[in-house]
């Protein structure tokens, strides 16, 4: 069964009044039931305007948005946030302080006051916290707040669930966790979620589907995995994770002669070809271990060594190049080695398609 | 968003009511006047001097002693620093023409200073009590920038090698100046709004002007063009202040909270200190005191206590009544930008607060004009109507009556309730407008059930600094009052001006009574936030 469209924008405008550059530009977006889609860009790219929009707390100049089968928003109806059935968690959680997590959840929920505190409490205990429901939120961690701020979103039972950076002010030392819980609770209820964040990690830990924005448009969207291994443009291929970037000819002139098989199609011609490489995509071995390889290899010599936890990034210069390469941490070559390089067999499945 | 547009009416139709009465004072400078030829040829000029020399002299005292006592308190301390603390606040609470009878007691014929200096009157005499009585303005100002922003200033300037003096002249003094400027424009509106003092001292100026022309010849064009002048004495004060604070970012934005952490003294230095900071609170403060404490005794409180228990009574039903209703518009005020995020509606929401800046006369003439206005076409349109059922035309409605006093306080005050009140919807933030709506609930339930429950602290510090300012205020009461209708400011004010001071003091001192012991309960809120704050910064 085809599964059901639960939001759609399309050609959402805003241009803020004083500002050169409209905030969103022309936004189409698409969301189908049960599906998480992370919003990711910089600050100041649009893309919490385009979340406000959606949510109904700030009016597009034009565009239209339909959320499951009702137009929310066109040129000629406009559906006040009051009525949108969208929940959203902000940034800070925005758990009333004056009232208890249990009133804090019963807020927006109508009919007798009997069913309204078995209601709050049946999602406090979907976020494990029933038990604090008579606590107040400033006795709780800010990962707790977050959770409240979802169980209060989520027992209004909205069509769509939006995501204001909610992870943002978390200690980095929780921060997975607590996406971890979310996404299992986002899973069990089968909500229909939109996140945005300036942060590339949580949108890989939540998302299904990630779109990404810069400068008011969204430049390109999909898988996590599609978008990390075959971005776009290089602001992509930065945004998305650490990314060497060369032009084809002097790539082609370190690992001369490439192999033909996947370049072969490719025309090379023009001089602005550029290929990227991911650090993990080269492999690395100090020149005196150096094995005879079919793969075509380069030599270089590490200028810089980052250690980084659970890896380590050198720095290598080869030829006029320099690239970065990352090894398991464990794995250790001293600064200044004379190292092989060798494209791992797999990336050239793929270098194809990083032809940008 | 489209539901917001009636609170936006709401905001305009507010703001509108506040600056009505500015715009009747306008259009009735052009009315005939008998007398203003005569005025500006023969007493204007000795205003326009008599107001400058006041402001000039009593705003470089009150610049020097605030600033300098906010230094001493703010960098050292001293044998009771604790007490002084709460003591140098206090002449604040004391009415200006309150101390100035209480002072010309001290001097007159019997007056325990009368040996030594046999009169006190004159722009002189005026000039001191000024600087005695709001140099606070200054003071609190300063102090508050000093003790939040110096320490860093300070430390450096000491790892440089500098002296106590040098802090003081080239650290304190230029950081603390944009805010004790602030603080000097306020004393400058308080100087001009003066009347009860300078009647009584026999100094001339704007404001004893604009009675004049209206008590004495009654020409209310002549009062109105008089108010009109001072208001653009005030702007140009205003104006000056916005200039050099022009480049003033440097003090306080974006910077991070640096607490100057006091130097220890002690022995004969912290005694002589302790000595310096006693000054003001003594001529301030303790002399109109206990000059007020010795008459009172002597009248004997108990024979006036009938009269005493009424007018206080009626003072506090008038003054309490504003306080609440200019709490409840500050809050309405306050809460409406938050729907729209700033812009427009805040600077809208900001514009009555403007009347602070106006002397109590100007705002009584403006709200006089206004409300014979209104009564005049009320009774062009209806006497037709009504004179023949009622046997009598409809009179007057709201000329001289206690709610157009009530809300020409609110036009006066609402800025001293606005401001704790904004600052507090400014710390909340909008973001719970947002949440609600996220829930279903729109505008009417945030501001009640949200945003209404977080803001009872600094409600109840707005009407309390509201009930401060409206209690003492005289010229405007004397103005718009009803026909035979006393609050404590005027009888005290008839009774003085009369030479009945042992008559007056009673009711002078309920005044200063009142004022200390809402200073007090002020000063612990305030406390009493601050530790709040910490506890949340904590959490």
């Amino acid at each position: 069964m085809k599964p059901k469209e639960i939001l759609r924008t399309r050609g959402l405008h805003k241009h803020f009044a004083g500002r050169e550059q409209p905030a969103v530009e022309n936004l189409d977006l698409q969301l189908t039931s049960g599906e998480i889609y992370a919003l990711v860009g910089e600050s100041g790219c649009g893309k919490t305007t385009a979340l406000r929009m959606i949510a109904g707390l700030l009016t597009p100049d034009k565009g239209n948005i339909r959320i499951r089968d009702r137009e929310v928003y066109s040129a000629s109806s406009m559906v006040p946030c009051e009525q949108r059935k969208v929940g959203m968690v902000f940034q800070n959680a925005a758990l009333f302080p004056h009232l208890s997590l249990e009133k804090n959840v019963m807020f927006g929920l109508k009919g007798p006051a009997r069913a309204q505190r078995a209601r709050a409490r049946l999602f406090l205990e979907q976020v494990g916290l029933a038990e604090l429901r008579k606590a107040y939120p400033h006795e709780l961690s800010g990962g707790q707040q977050q959770r409240v701020a979802l169980a209060r979103a989520l027992a209004l039972e909205p069509d769509l669930i939006l995501l204001d950076e909610p992870f943002s002010n978390l200690d980095i030392r929780i921060k997975t966790k607590v996406i971890e819980q979310v996404r299992t609770i986002l899973t069990q209820v089968d909500t229909t979620a939109l996140l945005v964040t300036h942060d590339i990690n949580e949108a890989y830990h939540l998302a299904d589907r990630i779109g990404v924005m810069r400068a008011g448009s969204l430049i390109q969207q999909g898988d996590p995995a599609e978008l990390y291994h075959s971005p776009a443009d290089s602001y992509v291929a930065d945004f998305l994770g650490t990314a060497n970037e060369f032009e084809l000819e002097k790539l082609q002139a370190i690992f001369s002669p490439l192999p033909a098989h996947p370049y072969g199609a490719v025309d090379t011609t023009g001089s602005a070809a550029q290929v990227i490489l991911r650090p993990e995509d080269i492999e690395i071995v100090p020149l005196s271990q150096a094995k005879p390889t079919s793969e075509k290899s380069a030599e270089g010599k590490i200028e810089g060594v980052t250690f980084l936890g659970s890896r380590r990034e050198y720095l290598v210069k080869a030829g006029s190049v320099k690239m970065r390469v990352s090894t398991p941490s464990h794995y250790e070559i001293p600064n200044g080695s004379w190292v092989q390089l060798t494209l791992k067999p797999e990336v050239h499945q793929h270098l194809l398609r990083r032809v940008i | 968003m489209s539901n917001r547009r009636g609170w936006l009416i709401v905001l305009i139709v507010l703001t509108l009511l506040f600056v009505l009465p500015f715009a009747a004072l306008l259009s009735g400078v052009f009315s005939s006047s008998d007398t203003w030829g005569h005025l500006s040829s023969t007493v204007l000029p000795r205003y326009i001097g008599s107001s400058l020399f006041l402001l000039l002299f009593s705003l470089f005292g009150v610049y020097s002693l605030g600033t300098v006592t906010a230094w001493i308190m703010t960098r050292y301390s001293f044998p009771l620093k604790p007490v002084l603390e709460v003591a140098l606040i206090f002449p604040h609470a004391v009415p200006i023409y309150i101390s100035a009878f209480a002072y010309r007691g001290l001097f007159n014929y019997g007056g325990l200073f009368h040996p030594i200096m046999p009169d006190f009157s004159g722009p002189w005499a005026a000039v001191f009590l000024f600087i005695f009585g709001l140099y606070t303005y200054v003071y609190l100002a300063a102090r508050a920038m000093l003790a939040t922003f110096g320490g860093q200033f300070i430390d450096t300037a000491l790892m440089l090698g500098k002296s106590e003096g040098a802090l003081f002249r080239r650290v304190a003094l230029p950081l603390m100046r944009p805010a004790a400027v602030g603080g000097a424009v306020l004393a400058g509106v308080e100087v001009l709004n003066e009347y009860g003092a300078l009647k009584y001292l026999g100094v001339e100026s704007f404001t004893t002007g604009i009675f004049r022309a209206w008590f004495s010849l009654g020409d209310i064009t002549a009062a109105i063009r008089l108010s009109l002048l001072l208001l653009l004495t005030v702007g140009i004060l205003l104006a000056a202040e916005k200039l050099q604070r022009g480049k003033a970012g440097f003090t306080s934005s974006g910077r991070n909270p640096s607490p100057v952490i006091p130097l220890k003294i002690r022995g004969i230095k912290g005694t002589l200190l302790t000595a310096v900071l006693l000054f003001p609170v003594t001529f301030g403060f303790f002399i109109p005191l206990l000059q007020l404490l010795f008459w009172s005794i002597d009248a004997s409180l108990l024979q006036q206590w009938g009269k005493l228990a009424v007018i206080t009574t009626d003072t506090l039903v008038l003054t309490l009544s504003a306080s609440v209703a200019a709490v409840s518009i500050a809050l309405l005020l306050g809460f409406i930008p938050l729907l729209f995020n700033g812009g427009i509606s805040g600077s809208l929401a900001s514009l009555p607060s403007l009347g602070y800046a106006v002397p109590g006369a100007v705002i009584a003439m403006g709200v006089m004009r206004l409300s014979i206005s209104a009564d005049f076409t009320i009774n062009r349109l209806f006497n037709p109507l009504i004179s023949p059922l009622r046997g009598e035309p409809l009179g007057l409605i709201f000329s001289g009556s206690l709610i157009v006093l009530a809300g020409a306080y609110l036009i006066r005050f609402i800025a001293v309730s606005y401001k704790p009140i904004a600052s507090a919807y400014t710390s909340i933030g909008g973001v719970y407008v947002d949440s609600a709506a996220t829930m279903g609930r729109g505008p009417i339930a945030s501001f009640f059930k949200i945003y209404l429950p977080l803001m009872k602290r600094a409600s109840l510090f707005a009407g309390i600094l509201f009930f401060l300012d409206a209690i003492k205020e005289l010229p405007l009461t004397m103005i718009l009052r009803p026909f035979n209708y006393d609050t404590l400011a005027t009888v005290t004010y008839e009774l003085a001006s009369d030479e009945r001071l042992k008559e007056a003091a009673p009711f002078g001192l309920i005044l200063v009574a009142l004022g200390v012991g809402v200073t007090i309960i002020t000063m612990m809120l305030s406390k009493g936030n601050r530790k709040v704050t910490q506890g949340e910064k904590k959490a």
